[in-house]
């Protein structure tokens, strides 16, 4: 219903040409010209003057019932257009009070026609461009990093500096509440392993090493790396977008300009708060890892006593201290980036998110380096 | 004209609104005329945003009617809602400028997504709003390099992209030089007198009040009423009220303060 007479309305506006001869076009407009109405003749009229380019173009508008800005736009681009090429332009009875606004229009000298679109920039210019800026990226987060972990021992030192009741809250926030994803991961984790190594495992018989498989996989590798993901995911990415926001609010503004540093108030409280979490969470989600790995041992048919037997055969207190070792540097990482890309915030809500997707971005490929280094020196050290 | 000064172009009917438990109008009642500058007034916290935001239809009433050009605001769905939308434009009080785009692009995105006009005549259209506020050569600026109070003047312009009959200002002065200040004045003055737009306007600005406002509601925090209602001329020395008399000649009573 709306539609027809929205349709209704935009025949409203009429355009009759007068008289149409070389170097001549007049034309008549009749009706309402706004926004809504404008559009098909506005491009009849400019396709019109572009064809006959008239020497003098005559338009009558005493007819015209209503003229919003879009039409004094029109109106004022027609009359530039004719006068810049040095043709004569005739605009017959419009009344004055949208004379006026043409007044407004015309008064103040704009630049001709749509504005300049900003020059484009050369492959080569711009390949420099994001040289330099990659290395200033990595510049900034080895100098971040740095001042992140002075600030962490200092804090060790004195621990009366820290917010510490800002520490409890990022706690439950980030570790309480994650936990219930992480039991599940962790769980699922060991059940999928125990599945997957029972096949080639069961062709030679050997099924009851199961629960070795698992047990190594999970303490020494998976654990600590699934615990690490999520926490990037989830906690690394609240991080960057919480202090991201405040940047754009300018509350860090604020807290400088209080005489708060900054990256002690925000982000040794969270470090802290991460750096408790990781391990926590690491020995967690092994738990919960060797539990699914039991579940499935024992629906082979053997019970539980064999898998814990097999269990701690193979694996002893270095492999489990090893993995969950490993999560303290990775949650070095996960909080330093977050905070990092917070900071790196640039303005508008848009920037946020730019923020908050290349936190969890880093952090997962630091996590993959972090993790290629660290077995690497397990391996040499032999743990 | 004079037939259209009477016609109501907004009515607010028995309007009851709050937050949470706490009420913030009770049973208000007001029309706007069609051309008129309507500013609405009021101390700190008596809700004159939010009685703004109510009358674009961002928050639902508790009870009560609000009707824009006859049309109910609070029941209207799906393209009923949108074609009330379309008649009017709004500046909000921090500007809520798109941030990922030029300002160019912000006023041009309501062209684009509601007319049929062409690209350039869109470009055209956009620069033209955008020189009104006095903007003309930060086109491809982003909003995040230039002043806040700029950012004001932008949002005005996107406010006006489609030339809506009804314009609804949250504080426009705010935050600007007096030279600008008054310029805009001028243009609410002009685009009301010239293009018969409606204005309610949220203003503390005396001076802007005095220049632009055909009537004016003054809300009272206390009795979460209209306190007052007319020409601020005239209600500035022979409202009954006294709190309404101190607002408009607070420069006279600023030496007691």
């Amino acid at each position: 219903m709306s539609k027809d007479r929205s349709t209704s309305k935009t025949s409203e506006l009429k355009l009759e040409v007068v008289e149409k001869k070389e170097g001549s076009l007049s034309l008549r407009l009749a009706g309402s010209f706004t926004a809504k109405t404008a559009g098909a003749i506005w491009q009849e009229i400019e396709t019109l003057r572009q064809d006959q380019k008239p020497r003098e173009l005559v338009l009558d508008v005493a007819a015209l019932t209503y003229l919003d800005m879009t039409g004094v736009a029109f109106l004022r681009d027609l009359k530039q257009f004719q006068e810049s090429s040095k043709n004569v332009f005739k605009l017959n009875g419009l009344r004055p009070e949208y004379q006026n606004l043409l007044d407004l229009a015309t008064r103040r000298s704009s630049p001709q026609g749509a504005p300049k679109i900003a020059a484009k920039v050369s492959f080569i210019e711009s390949l420099g461009r994001s040289v330099v800026k990659t290395g200033e990226g990595i510049y900034e987060q080895i100098v971040f990093v740095g001042s992140v972990i002075s600030q962490i021992f200092y804090a060790a030192f004195h621990p009366k500096s820290v917010r510490w009741q800002d520490v409890w809250i990022f706690i439950e926030k980030g570790g309480a509440n994650a936990a219930p994803l992480i039991i599940m991961a962790g769980f699922l984790i060991g059940v999928i392993m125990a599945f997957q190594s029972a096949l080639p495992l069961k062709q030679m018989g050997s099924d009851v090493f199961v629960a070795n498989v698992v047990a190594f996989a999970v303490l020494r590798e998976l654990g600590p790396l699934i615990t690490a993901i999520i926490l990037a995911g989830r906690t690394g990415s609240a991080i960057a977008a919480e202090i991201g926001t405040m940047k754009i609010n300018e509350e860090i503004n604020a807290l400088t300009t209080m005489g708060l540093e900054p990256v002690r108030f925000l982000v040794v409280s969270r470090m802290m708060g991460i750096l408790f979490l990781a391990p926590l969470l690491t020995v967690l989600s092994d738990f919960f890892g060797m539990l699914g790995g039991m579940i499935v041992f024992k629906s082979f048919g053997y019970s539980a006593t064999t898998y814990i037997n097999q269990i701690t055969s193979t694996v002893d207190l270095g492999d489990v201290l090893g993995g969950i070792f490993k999560s303290i540097p990775f949650a070095i990482a996960i909080g330093a980036i977050g905070c990092l890309r917070g900071l790196q915030t640039k303005t508008g809500a848009s920037a946020v998110g730019e923020s908050t997707t290349s936190s969890v971005v880093t952090g997962m490929v630091m996590i993959i380096i972090l993790d290629g280094v660290i077995s690497a020196i397990y391996y040499a050290l032999g743990i | 004209m004079a037939q259209a000064a009477t016609e109501k172009i907004i009515e607010v009917k028995d309007l009851t609104a709050g937050y949470g438990d706490s009420m913030t109008f009770d049973a208000i009642s007001f029309d706007v005329k069609k051309g008129e500058v309507f500013v609405i007034l009021g101390g700190s916290g008596c809700g004159k945003s939010t009685l703004l935001k109510q009358m674009i239809g961002l928050y639902q009433p508790w009870s009560g009617e609000i009707l824009i050009g006859g049309q109910d605001m609070v029941k209207a769905e799906g393209k009923g809602r949108l074609e009330v939308l379309n008649r009017i434009g709004v500046m909000y009080q921090s500007g809520a400028l798109f941030g990922s785009m030029n300002l160019l692009q912000n006023v041009m995105l309501p062209l684009e997504e509601f007319t049929h006009l062409a690209e350039t005549a869109r470009r055209s259209v956009a620069a033209l709003k955008l020189m009104l506020v006095g903007l003309q050569g930060f086109e491809n600026h982003m909003p995040s390099e230039i002043s806040g109070g700029m950012q004001k003047r932008a949002a005005i312009a996107r406010a006006m992209a489609l030339d809506p009959k009804i314009l609804f200002l949250d504080e426009p002065s705010a935050g600007l030089d007096p030279v600008t200040s008054a310029e805009l004045d001028q243009l609410i003055l002009k685009l009301s007198r010239g293009l018969g737009i409606t204005f309610v306007v949220v203003t503390h600005e005396l001076d802007s009040i005095y220049t632009i406002a055909d009537r004016v509601i003054m809300l009272d925090k206390k009795t979460k009423k209209i306190i007052a209602e007319g020409d601020p001329k005239f209600l500035k020395d022979h409202c009954e009220n006294e709190n309404v008399r101190n607002f408009f000649n607070r420069r006279v009573s600023k030496d007691e303060l």
